[in-house]
């Protein structure tokens, strides 16, 4: 019986010791891996303010004058473009005079050409 | 006691004494531990052991839970390995009012060498100039053989630079992150976030106010030792209407021909610096450009006599004091003499004006005639109230002390009356020209954001509500009527009101008449002012459209209308299709020249 009982208190000697051993390196391969992500997440927060430096310089109003200066034919807006949403005119119906013309002509009528439907470009298919 | 220590008879294993007949008392406890600890006798043995067996249990028991606990414990030991030195350097960003960032910071690392610690120098210099094939191998072989501590190899060098050296393993290299501060926007608003030095200490502007005031408080309690948890220091400024400003003076100077120029928008309903510009100016990406003594702030730190502008102050304290109304008359038909002195008018009229015709027509003799009325005393107590005789402190940490006379007589009340022998920096005046139209609450200006209430409570009471009316009314009038001066800035649909100024400058210690300083204070909407657009232009030159004036209705009126019109569309101040409804009851009501 005792013998048993030393066996067994070995055993668990070994297994609480093996245990604890894993545990050990467990937290510190976590403790590495909490230390990698903070350096990472301090790496990305300096990348992002890097950004948003480059992001603010390529959108200083100075830089996106220059631009429009250069390649747009926009001018700054007047005083005198700000108007009332009743002031603003109704849009005139559409006048297409070339269309009014054909009318007039009496062209817009279907013309009598022959109605050959198997006819897709100008070759007429050979049976 | 019967037994001592050491026993009689150590080997009791062999005889055993015969009881004793006397009964003995129990001895106490420890007496009891001591004797099972140490006696040696086989029978009595049990107790030491199961009492030894305690004690290591406890032992044990005692090393467990500490460990237990140890383990349990934050890791804090770890947090300690990065240098100190770049903890000190973290400054918050700066944001504009609508947080578009003004100034950040931005990592860099930095490659150095212990030359001690090399082993092999050649080797090192070899692998590193191979990474980095733009430095000087022989000066860097130099480097490393001196017998210094510590070595520069390359300063702020990129991550991929990094990565590669890091790559090779050298003994004796290593890498010092520093922080570098950055401006995105340049130039624009260089003169109000000021600058700061390589080791990231502000220097000038606001980055010199939030080390006085915010950083170092923050550093005291400990909060300061990461960037990422400092909230960025948000600003009254608008970028926009700032680059605006900016652009709108460039192009003064450009047409103006002007040696330089300053410009300022501001809320005056509660003294938010929304814009301020100087020119010329500086990027303080590269600060060395700012030492440039022409490059100070002209609004913040100049001191101009302000010519006509001042006019708006006499007019404000003549009505105030009551001994002049709205109604008054005014002789201007004949020069003031003073001695060798003659007050004369650049407009002359020749008749007797009103109130409000001696501010349109800019009389010098009928505003000097105002400020007489009042006396000298009160003239100096009405500008010793409105802060125009003492340095005006903001955030800022520049500021200028105004140069006053020493000995004010009454001269000196005609001149300052006009705007000449006072001069103070503009920002001064355009607190006070705030607190004459705003109804009279005078605030210091702040380039931080403040509400209205904020504002109010701070306020002191400089003039009557019907004073502040008064001023609004004979400014709309400048800007509305025919003969006014300030037309030019009369921007459609924004009710703009406003004063010229053109000081004659004093060159050599005396005035030559072609050398002029020119202001303008530009106030929208007039019948309830929400900004006040202020523009200087030094030195401004007659030029082709301005009819050979230099004076501020043609340069700096025009510039001010050209900003009004370019940032109104920006600010809290939405165009208006009709003119408002009565908006000045009291003037109409008094009958007020120009009200019919």
């Amino acid at each position: 019986m005792p013998r048993i009982f030393h066996a067994l208190a070995i055993a668990l000697l070994i297994g609480s010791a093996v245990y604890v051993y894993k545990i050990k390196y467990e937290t510190m391969g976590l403790r590495f891996e909490v230390a990698r992500l903070e350096k990472q997440i301090a790496h990305e927060r300096d990348l992002i303010a890097l950004l948003k430096a480059e992001w603010q310089k390529l959108n200083s109003p100075e830089r996106i004058q220059m631009l429009s200066d250069g390649h747009l034919d926009l001018v700054p807006l007047k005083a005198s473009q700000i108007v009332r949403w009743q002031d603003v005119p109704e849009r005139q119906a559409p006048v297409d005079s070339i269309a009014d013309k054909l009318g007039a002509l009496g062209l817009a009528e279907p013309t009598s050409s022959p109605k050959s439907p198997d006819i897709t470009g100008s070759v007429k298919k050979k049976d | 006691m019967a037994r001592s220590f050491p026993p009689d008879d150590p080997y009791q294993l062999t005889a055993r004494r015969p009881p004793r007949a006397q009964k003995k008392p129990r001895p106490s406890l420890p007496v009891r531990v001591w004797r099972a600890l140490f006696s040696m006798r086989i029978d009595k043995s049990r107790p030491r052991l199961v009492l030894v067996m305690i004690c290591f249990l406890a032992i044990f028991g005692a090393i467990s839970y500490r460990l237990v606990h140890y383990a349990n414990q934050p890791e804090e030991v770890a947090q300690h390995r990065f240098p100190v030195t770049e903890i000190a350097k973290a400054r918050p960003d700066i944001v504009d009012r609508n947080g578009v960032v003004l100034a950040t910071d931005v990592k860099t690392v930095s490659l150095f060498a212990e030359p001690k610690r090399i082993i092999d120098k050649d080797e090192a210099v070899e692998l590193i100039t191979a990474v980095l094939p733009d430095l000087n191998a022989r000066e860097l072989r130099e480097k490393l053989a001196s017998k210094k501590g510590f070595v520069w190899i390359k300063r702020e060098i990129t991550p991929k630079e990094r990565e590669e050296i890091y790559r090779l393993g050298l003994p004796g290299i290593g890498f010092q992150p520093e922080s570098k501060r950055i401006y995105p926007n340049g130039t624009t608003a260089a003169h109000v976030l000021g600058y700061s030095s390589i080791d990231n200490t502000g220097i000038a502007g606001i980055e010199k106010y939030i080390d006085s005031e915010g950083l170092a408080a923050l550093a005291n309690a400990g909060l300061a030792s990461d960037a990422t948890k400092l909230a960025p220091v948000k600003l009254s400024l608008d970028i926009r209407v700032q680059h605006a400003l900016r652009d709108e003076l460039v192009k003064g100077i450009d047409r103006y021909k002007a040696k330089a120029a300053g410009g300022m928008v501001i809320d005056v309903t509660t003294g938010e610096v929304i814009a301020l510009a100087s020119l010329p100016d500086f990027d303080p990406n590269n600060p060395k450009d700012a030492l440039d003594p022409d490059k100070i702030n002209r609004v913040v730190v100049g001191t101009y006599e302000m010519g006509s502008t001042f006019k708006a102050l006499t007019t404000a304290m003549a009505l105030d004091s009551g001994k002049i109304n709205i109604n008054s008359t005014l002789d201007a038909r004949s020069d003031l003499r003073y001695g060798k002195y003659k007050i004369g008018d650049f407009h002359p009229t020749h008749r007797v004006l009103t109130v409000p015709e001696v501010f349109i027509h800019s009389s010098n003799i009928g505003t000097a005639k105002m400020a007489l009325a009042v006396g000298v005393e009160g003239h100096r107590a009405f500008l010793k109230k409105m802060g125009q005789l003492d340095r005006l402190q903001t955030e800022l940490p520049e500021n200028a002390e105004p140069q006053v006379q020493k000995y004010w007589n009454e001269l000196t009340t005609v001149t300052v009356a006009y705007g000449h022998g006072l001069a103070v920096a503009p920002i001064q005046a355009v607190m006070a020209v705030s607190a004459l139209v705003n109804g009279g609450h005078m605030f210091p200006p702040t380039f931080l954001p403040r509400t209205p209430e904020d504002a109010l409570a701070l306020s002191k009471t400089v003039i009557k509500p019907e004073t502040s009316e008064a001023m609004r009314y004979i400014m709309r009038l400048n800007a509305s009527h025919k003969l006014g001066t300030a037309g030019k800035a009369d921007i459609d649909g924004y009710y703009v009101g406003g004063k010229t100024g053109t000081a004659d400058k004093a060159i050599h210690g005396h005035y030559d008449g072609k050398h002029v300083f020119t202001t303008f204070m530009g106030i929208a909407p007039a019948d309830k002012p929400r900004y006040l657009f202020m523009v200087i232009l030094d030195e401004p030159q007659a030029v082709q459209g301005t009819y050979g004036f230099q004076t501020a209705g043609w340069n700096a009126g025009p510039v001010t209308g050209a900003v009004i019109e370019r940032v109104a569309p920006f600010l809290d101040m939405p165009k208006r299709f009709e003119p408002p409804v009565a908006p000045f009851p009291t003037m109409v009501k008094l009958g007020a020249w120009g009200t019919k």
